[in-house]
């Protein structure tokens, strides 16, 4: 009985017809001798059966509604079109100026510091770096907690880390976990009945499972493509707000002309232009894997590429405080002036939105609302 | 792939082909994941209206009704967690997920008195499957009433194909165990058996 643990598992896939031949030849001889797992396939085509029937036949409105609005809409290219527009400017609007100033302030502090230091401090020219540096530490963690914030951050940030790398490991080890108990009676009722249309243990039963024609692949399939549906083979469909009137708000039109060249620029380089990143279904559920640098994105648009990558579903530029849910989370670089970068998966990004939207010193920007991954630029 | 080329060509006309061939299972999930026929269908249009804007991006690597259902899904979590912000309730807790009266069993083949037990028995299996916890009831839901295969369910919710697996698994466990409990299953097998003696 203790065997029927494992065969759960199987015997699920097995209704689904995601077993290997050699799976469902194992699965099919214990069906043979185990009256309660034939008891649990016969429930689970009871199932299939019940979600079928309580199909719902969709209103007429759905259809009409859908045409109406696509009557009325630009072309999927045109849409294409504004969708890179959206993102150059985003970029040429809110990114580059903030990074502009934050560039101008964090070359300006220091040197303030620098003419107090020389009026309040006396110490030689001839001082060495290190005895300077040891100094400007020393005044720095008195005055102005910049840069030793950062770091103190950084050290919190290391350590919650690993706290919620292990959650996470612990909530996959108990989805993989295939310890249900053992099926006995109890549990699966008394069925002992060799009649059931599923039962499979005579000869001429059937191969691959019971499957309704719900269950048989997509019936309703128009593209008849090879399932090959690698993570990277499609733009995820993550994140997209049923309210889309936000982007909206990003297109200015005080940059026509600079986005315009921009579009020139990548009209011609259209073909050559690689796409960026892959967007990975793990992703979701795994932290994101470090990245080039805090200025990426800027520099790509400086270049004259696409600006922002393809799949960047946000991006948010923080000062002040760091959020709550981001102190648990390590950056995946700082910058040389001290911008913490993040690279987050969209459901992560979508809660943080959540939890930050309207505070002082946030900005979002909703950049491609079927992206994957979102960029958080924090300044302290 | 002729539909998508001649809608991407400018016939938008040509989408709506494309809208009765997954219009049923789009409205469906959505139906089974939000419990509320306007929501369903609001969410189901504004799916529909995205694949059509983003159409230029679907490359053909995949089926097109997974990608409608991916984003169908991806709307329906974004619905779910913005209402369960503003009214604090649980992704499940509606009550129009216990309304089971479309549900009808038309067999000529069965008696009254077999066609209503049936339709009991579904009703309650329909029932106990929103009495889920969230994650077991959407990856049973997006399985039974879309039919995507494990790989695509794995991309769609971002997880390994063995966890798709092993969650489908625990899922159908605890709905077992949970119609085990209120007395439906066995007297759901006794009469399944009885008709097949009946009839076979």
């Amino acid at each position: 009985m203790a065997d029927c643990t494992e065969y759960l598992e199987l015997i699920s896939a097995y209704a689904d017809g995601e077993l290997s031949d050699n799976d469902i030849r194992r699965v099919e001889a214990h069906l043979r001798i185990c009256d309660d797992c034939s008891s649990f396939l016969d429930m689970l085509g009871e199932i299939s059966g019940a979600v079928d029937d309580s199909f719902a036949e969709p209103p007429k409105a759905l259809i009409d509604g859908v045409m109406a609005r696509i009557s009325g809409s630009e072309s999927p290219q045109a849409s294409a079109k504004l969708k890179k527009f959206k993102r150059v400017n985003i970029v040429l609007t809110r990114v580059l100026p903030a990074a502009a100033c934050l560039a101008f302030l964090l070359l300006t502090i220091p040197r303030l510091f620098a003419s107090v230091r020389k009026s309040d401090v006396s110490y030689s020219m001839n001082t060495s770096a290190s005895e300077r540096d040891a100094i400007y530490n020393e005044n720095a963690d008195m005055g102005d907690n910049a840069s030793s914030s950062t770091s103190s951050n950084n050290s919190s940030m290391d350590a919650d880390r690993g706290a919620s790398d292990e959650s996470m490991a612990s909530d996959n080890s108990f989805d993989n976990d295939s310890s249900y108990g053992i099926i006995d009676d109890a549990d699966l009722g008394s069925g002992n009945n060799n009649d059931s249309p599923y039962d499979i243990r005579s000869e001429e039963g059937p191969v691959g499972g019971y499957s309704s024609s719900a269950l048989d692949g997509s019936p309703d399939a128009v593209i008849e493509a090879p399932m090959l549906l690698a993570p990277e083979s499609e733009p995820q469909a993550d994140g997209i707000a049923v309210d889309g009137s936000r982007d909206e708000q990003l297109i200015s039109t005080s940059v026509e002309e600079q986005i315009e060249e921009h579009y020139e620029q990548d009209r011609s380089d259209a073909s050559a232009s690689p796409s960026g990143i892959s967007p990975d279904p793990n992703d979701a559920v795994d932290r994101p894997e470090p990245v080039s640098g805090v200025n990426a994105e800027i520099a790509n648009a400086e270049a004259g590429g696409n600006g922002v990558r393809d799949g960047i579903y946000a991006i948010i530029t923080i000062s002040g405080d760091l959020p709550a849910m981001l102190a648990e989370s390590q950056p995946d670089s700082v910058s040389d002036d001290g911008v913490s970068f993040f690279e987050l998966p969209v459901s992560f990004a979508k809660s943080l939105i959540d939890a930050i939207s309207g505070t002082d010193g946030v900005v979002i920007d909703i950049i491609d609302d079927m992206g994957t991954r979102a960029l958080v630029y924090y300044t302290p | 792939m002729g539909i998508i080329k001649r809608v991407l060509s400018g016939e938008k006309e040509a989408f709506e082909e494309l809208v009765v061939h997954n219009q049923k299972n789009v409205y469906n999930l959505a139906l089974k994941l939000t419990c509320n026929e306007e929501d369903a269908l609001d969410i189901s249009q504004e799916a529909f209206f995205k694949a059509y804007t983003r159409l230029a991006d679907f490359r053909g690597e995949s089926k097109f009704s997974v990608w409608m259902y991916r984003l169908t899904y991806n709307l329906c979590m974004d619905f779910l967690r913005k209402k369960q912000r503003h009214n604090t309730v649980s992704l499940t807790n509606s009550d129009s997920c216990d309304d089971n009266s479309e549900i009808e069993i038309p067999d000529a083949r069965e008696s009254p008195e077999h066609a209503v037990l049936r339709r009991e028995t579904r009703n309650t299996i329909v029932e106990s499957i929103n009495e889920l916890g969230d994650i077991h009831r959407e990856i049973l839901v997006m399985r039974e009433v879309t039919g995507m295969s494990y790989d695509d369910i794995a991309a769609t919710l971002g997880i390994s194909e063995g966890t798709v697996k092993s969650r489908l698994a625990r899922a159908r466990k605890s709905l077992a165990d949970i119609l085990i409990s209120k007395g439906t299953f066995p007297d759901g097998f006794r009469l399944k058996r009885e008709e097949v003696e009946e009839h076979g």
